[in-house]
């Protein structure tokens, strides 16, 4: 049974084995890769990019700053860090997955984003970063995709800076009983049957759904931090909860 | 919160498709390049975070995290206020500004900033050539009165921006003291003119 327990983790509502997850979810991200942008407008009415603008905010970047986007994808923050931190700043982007880097690298040098910006295929639970390199950390609907998240937390840790700091924007619990049946609704009706109009995948989008179900709520991610060392941790719901920002710092 | 993301969202992608269509970003001081500028506007509890990037184009936030060169906090008419640099000590004095910071920095800024406002003359140029275009045409009367006073309601949006805002042109104050001033020379030379051909006359009867 604890043997059992040990080795199976969440993919979406199914439970799988660990390694198997790995692999499940890297099998979603590569088949919604190339229409990754156009559903992600989609699925939000554009709000994403207002969470993402505001996570940006609260990030602090100053020129000069060295910064990692992890599970970036196809590149949305590394791109406006980019021209936060200037030539003499770092940003580099990492993703787990080739393909939705692939699209990132594209993307952005099409944005005529080059110079300060790195691209590395990476695992957030083994980073392969040094200790202390990082003035901040950005995981943005990243996650809830990621097996291991108390190991990824201790990953990420290592490799900020003292005076560091994390943030993690990540699907949450709305705060009303009302706003959360509608999303519900949205997200386990509407949202399978946009993807598949548009990227031809319903499974793949029926998965976010459940992720999103099965991710740890405000206080549970709150106190994984807390757990992984980080302090000052904070949080702000962002439209009634449906997405909530935790901030953590390394003193 | 998001709604802040919002605003700044929509005047960074305005601000920046003027910067780029007038190419005055290419003109951005290099000694602004990464300063950042907030300017909280204390009635709409609204804190606008601004950065120029290498680009010459603008990054604008909400909230501010962390320190700026520059704070200016003012309501949206002392902003307003805030258009006539030698207001600003008085502005200050009467509590209606506070700034925080390096304000030659923030001048810089504003100075460049405004100084894209130059380009409107081509705009507005090609607008107001178009409904004298149309004045030619053969529409009907009404049409007519209409276009023109559209197009002197233009010229008086064009004229105040290019002499109020950057003195480039004679306001008419100073357009009416240049005739009356003409005026005044016409007359001093038709007078002169008429001397000298009374002299000639006196003297050719003399002669
Ligand atoms: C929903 S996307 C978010 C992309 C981007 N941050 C954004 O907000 O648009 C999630 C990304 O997480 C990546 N990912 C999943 N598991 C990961 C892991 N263990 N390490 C790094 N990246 C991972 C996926 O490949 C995918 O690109």
């Amino acid at each position: 049974m604890s043997d059992n327990s040990e080795n199976t983790t969440h993919f979406g509502y199914q439970t799988v084995n660990k390694e198997e997850k790995v692999g499940k979810v890297a099998e979603v991200f590569h088949s919604v890769a190339a229409k990754y942008d156009i559903m992600n407008d989609l699925m939000s009415m554009g709000i994403h990019r207002i969470w993402k603008r505001h996570t940006i905010a609260c990030a602090g970047a100053r020129p000069g700053n060295k910064v990692l986007d992890l599970a970036g994808g196809t590149g949305d923050l590394t791109a406006k860090f980019s021209r936060i931190v200037g030539e003499n700043g770092q940003v580099v982007l990492a993703d787990i997955n080739e393909s939705m880097l692939r699209v990132g690298r594209d993307k952005l040098r099409d944005l005529g984003i080059v110079g300060n910006v790195e691209y590395v295929l990476a695992n957030a639970e083994e980073l392969p970063f040094a200790d202390n390199s990082f003035d901040i950390v950005t995981i943005a609907f990243g996650l809830r995709n990621v097996t291991d998240k108390d190991k990824a937390l201790a990953s990420i840790y290592r490799v900020l800076k003292p005076g560091g700091r994390l943030l993690v924007l990540e699907f949450s619990k709305p705060t009303t009983e009302g706003l959360s049946k509608i999303y519900d609704w949205y997200s386990f009706n509407l949202l399978p049957t946009m993807g598949k109009l548009v990227t031809n995948d319903a499974d793949s989008y029926q998965y976010l759904a459940e992720s999103i179900r099965m991710h740890p709520d405000q206080e549970t991610l709150k106190s994984m931090m807390e757990n992984a060392e980080f302090e000052e941790v904070t949080y702000q719901n962002l439209t009634g909860g449906i997405v909530a920002l935790h901030k953590g710092y390394k003193f | 919160m998001p709604t802040a993301s919002l605003v700044s969202g929509l005047i960074e992608h305005s601000i920046n498709y003027w910067l780029k269509t007038s190419g005055h970003n290419s003109s951005a001081p290099k000694k602004l390049t990464g300063k950042i500028f907030a300017i909280e506007l204390t009635d709409l509890s609204l804190v606008l975070v601004m950065q120029i990037n290498e680009q010459g184009l603008l990054n604008v936030y909400s909230p501010l995290e962390g320190s700026a060169d520059c704070t200016i906090k003012t309501s949206l008419a002392g902003l307003q206020k805030l258009q006539q640099p030698e207001q600003i000590t008085a502005l200050i004095k009467a509590g209606e500004v506070d700034i925080d910071g390096d304000v030659s920095l923030a001048q810089q800024f504003s100075d460049w900033l405004k100084g894209s406002l130059i380009y409107w003359q081509d705009i507005l140029a090609s607008f107001t050539g178009d409904i004298a275009a149309h004045h030619l045409s053969e529409i009907a009367q009404q049409t007519k009165q209409l276009a023109s006073q559209k197009s002197a309601d233009a010229k008086r949006i064009f004229s105040h921006i290019v002499w109020d805002e950057k003195r480039l042109a004679p306001n008419p104050l100073e357009l009416e003291e240049f005739a009356t001033q003409v005026q005044q020379t016409r007359q001093a030379a038709d007078r002169l003119s008429a001397k000298i051909q009374q002299l000639t006359q006196k003297i050719e009867a003399k002669s």
